[in-house]
């Protein structure tokens, strides 16, 4: 599994559709990383596949699809790069990890608190006021359902 | 036919037991509540409602979730006529006219016509669930590997169709899908696949963080970006109940959409959103007056509603008796019943009868209920509706963590989630459809395993899947579909009734 993602391009002059090319190029990416890391599983035959078999197949066709969307971004007119959000993405993203990180170490309560705080930066910030009123809604919430409720072992305080 | 009846009331003691009576309602409590949200679809919606089942038993479960996607669907309406946001592809038709007439004023009349058309389409196609699904099931269990293939490629193709945008960007997107299934170990060699050394990927990755990731927390970005943080301000509401005029506008198009939803929706690969376009496209042409149709025509929100209602329903047939998900949604109610221990597919018929009868009732049960819960409701969801996203976004956040946190007490599932996430926003800035992907990702392990037992089975020999009977028939609609997609005039309409 790849992660690889290129961050789209200003728009520029030669190319006639960017985002396809950009999308061609990270899908041909996936692709020769997956064929890459199946190098040394054994394929095996039509008849007998083995476990390389599957991936190579798939990593195959799918470079076959990033090409051919590379090649439209070259040749067809079509929408351009659009501009990434790195604001909203990076914000949550944050937070998420925030939260992965803090959960076990300060427990829930506190890693609710980092999850909105954090998160709250993707958009408008609340003020201290209603965004503690959240923090305790969404705590006593949490806990009613998936602690008390469902009974999931979760550490709550520090 | 008395068989049915006999089984339907099997189906239906076990549905009215009071705690699954309990579910039922809870489900379509909970899926409309989440579902109205503005930006969270169906898919979303089960997507992150999924957790909470996996602490019931096993049909109670099912019913809850069953129960949750009818919610969802009827949220899902709610936003669009009110707000015009379409939270999944199969609401984009609803939006049209129930948008323009609750601009009128009309739009609890818009409302009410939406619930009585999808409880309308979703008793008949019950009924129709009930008679096909044995019958099919009884085909099914003459299905060797080879037709399983075909039968899956057939779903696979009809997801491209559905995709927006690009055919050859969907069908990558089912490539990556299929690509992500493969991560954990092999189970016939034991060959570790893009593990990459972390041991929370032998076992595979969990269709949950994907699914939360790719819908929950991409959604929140790109709302986020294109709304700037604000919220949205939905339609007032004045009259709730539609005249007799309205009634007797409304009723054909019901029958009609419910009819074709049916139909469509039993096709693998069918569904909801080819059920509303399909139905809003004939309603047009039907019509004495087309021009009325985008300006508040009362048939063009009956029509599509019982439409994606009927469809959605009947998409639990290939489900329920081939094992084989139709969409995405439908990939996450296997996910689930396989995290109970339930394969779904023939054998469920008639092992576990009182599981696939009392899903099926409940399923009736469900459609009343959402009915008779919404329809007193509808000022709620309007106040829900105004919630600030700066409030709303927060929440969504914590409840996709803890959910995902939730599947196994680990945080790397967490993270996987925000990587997830990430990826799915980069896949929307490229005008790359996700759902394919949850598609391929759920259908992954059966293909190459029946593909391997097909190849196996026939020596390497590439022309069963033409020779026997079965399996060339759904090749020959999988040919026939691909061929569709291919054809300059359906291409061009395709495109014409995305960009509507």
């Amino acid at each position: 599994m790849t992660h690889t993602r290129t961050p789209p391009r200003r728009r520029s002059p030669r190319l006639r559709s960017p985002q396809d090319l950009v999308a061609g190029l990270l899908l041909s990416a996936i692709a020769l990383g997956g064929l890459w890391l199946a190098r040394d599983w054994a394929a095996g035959s039509l008849a007998l596949m083995q476990a390389g078999f599957f991936p190579r197949l798939i990593c195959a066709l799918l470079l076959a699809m990033g090409l051919a969307t590379m090649l439209r971004g070259l040749t067809a007119d079509g929408p351009p790069a659009q501009g990434w959000a790195w604001r909203p993405s990076v914000a949550i993203t944050v937070a998420v990890v925030a939260f992965a990180a803090l959960l076990d170490r300060l427990g829930l309560v506190l890693a609710i608190l980092a999850l909105i705080g954090i998160g709250g930066l993707a958009g408008r910030p609340l003020r201290p006021g209603p965004l503690t009123a959240l923090w305790a809604t969404l705590a006593t919430g949490c806990i009613a359902i998936f602690s008390w409720g469902l009974g999931l072992p979760l550490q709550i305080w520090p | 036919m008395i068989d049915i009846f006999a089984n339907l009331w099997l189906g239906l003691g076990v549905s009215v037991e009071p705690m699954n009576l309990v579910y039922c309602f809870l489900g379509a409590l909970i899926g409309t509540l989440i579902g109205v949200l503005p930006g969270i679809g169906p898919t979303a919606t089960v997507a992150l409602l999924l957790p909470i089942t996996f602490y019931l038993p096993p049909v109670g479960a099912l019913i809850m979730l069953a129960g949750i996607f009818y919610g969802a669907q009827y949220g899902g309406s709610t936003t669009a006529i009110l707000v015009k946001l379409p939270g999944e592809s199969s609401s984009v038709m609803t939006c049209l006219d129930g948008n323009a007439m609750a601009r009128q004023g009309r739009g609890g009349v818009a409302l009410a016509t939406a619930a009585l058309a999808s409880l309308f389409a979703g008793v008949v196609t019950t009924l129709v669930i009930a008679v096909a699904g044995p019958p099919l099931a009884g085909v099914a269990l003459a299905f060797g590997p080879a037709e399983y293939v075909a039968l899956m490629l057939v779903g696979l193709i009809g997801a491209v169709i559905l995709a927006h945008g690009s055919v050859i960007k969907a069908v990558a997107m089912i490539l990556i899908g299929l690509l992500l299934s493969m991560v954990g170990t092999d189970i016939n060699s034991g060959q570790m696949r893009f593990t990459f050394d972390i041991p929370q990927l032998y076992d595979g990755l969990d269709f949950v963080p994907l699914a939360m990731g790719l819908f929950g927390l991409a959604d929140i970005i790109v709302n986020l970006e294109e709304t700037e943080g604000r919220g949205v301000e939905p339609a007032p509401i004045h009259r709730l109940w539609p005249t007799l005029q309205d009634f007797r506008d409304a009723w054909p198009a019901a029958l009609r959409g419910t009819v074709l939803g049916a139909f469509l929706g039993i096709l693998p690969g069918g569904g909801a959103t080819l059920s509303a376009f399909s139905s809003y496209a004939l309603e047009k042409k039907m019509a004495r007056d087309p021009a009325s149709f985008g300006k508040g025509a009362i048939q063009g929100v009956a029509g599509p509603e019982a439409a994606n209602n009927a469809g959605a329903q009947a998409s639990f047939i290939p489900m329920l008796s081939l094992g084989i998900p139709s969409n995405a949604v439908m990939a996450l109610m296997v996910g689930a019943m396989m995290i109970h221990g339930i394969t779904p597919g023939p054998q469920i018929m008639t092992k576990q009868p009182e599981l696939f009868w009392g899903m099926i009732a409940s399923m009736l049960i469900g459609n009343v209920m959402l009915v008779v819960l919404n329809l007193p409701l509808i000022g709620l969801w309007v106040r829900l509706l105004r919630v600030p996203y700066a409030y709303l976004f927060p929440a969504i956040l914590v409840f996709c963590c803890i959910g995902t946190y939730s599947l196994k007490n680990d945080p790397f599932d967490v993270l996987l989630m925000a990587g997830f996430g990430v990826f799915g926003y980069a896949l929307k800035k490229l005008d790359c459809e996700p759902a394919p992907l949850l598609l391929g990702f759920v259908l992954g392990p059966m293909l190459e395993e029946n593909l391997s037992r097909a190849m196996l089975l026939s020596q390497g020999d590439l022309t069963v899947f033409v020779t026997r009977p079965i399996s060339a028939g759904l090749m020959a609609v999988a040919v026939g579909l691909l061929a569709l997609i291919l054809l300059p005039t359906f291409r061009r309409q395709r495109e014409v009734a995305f960009r509507d």
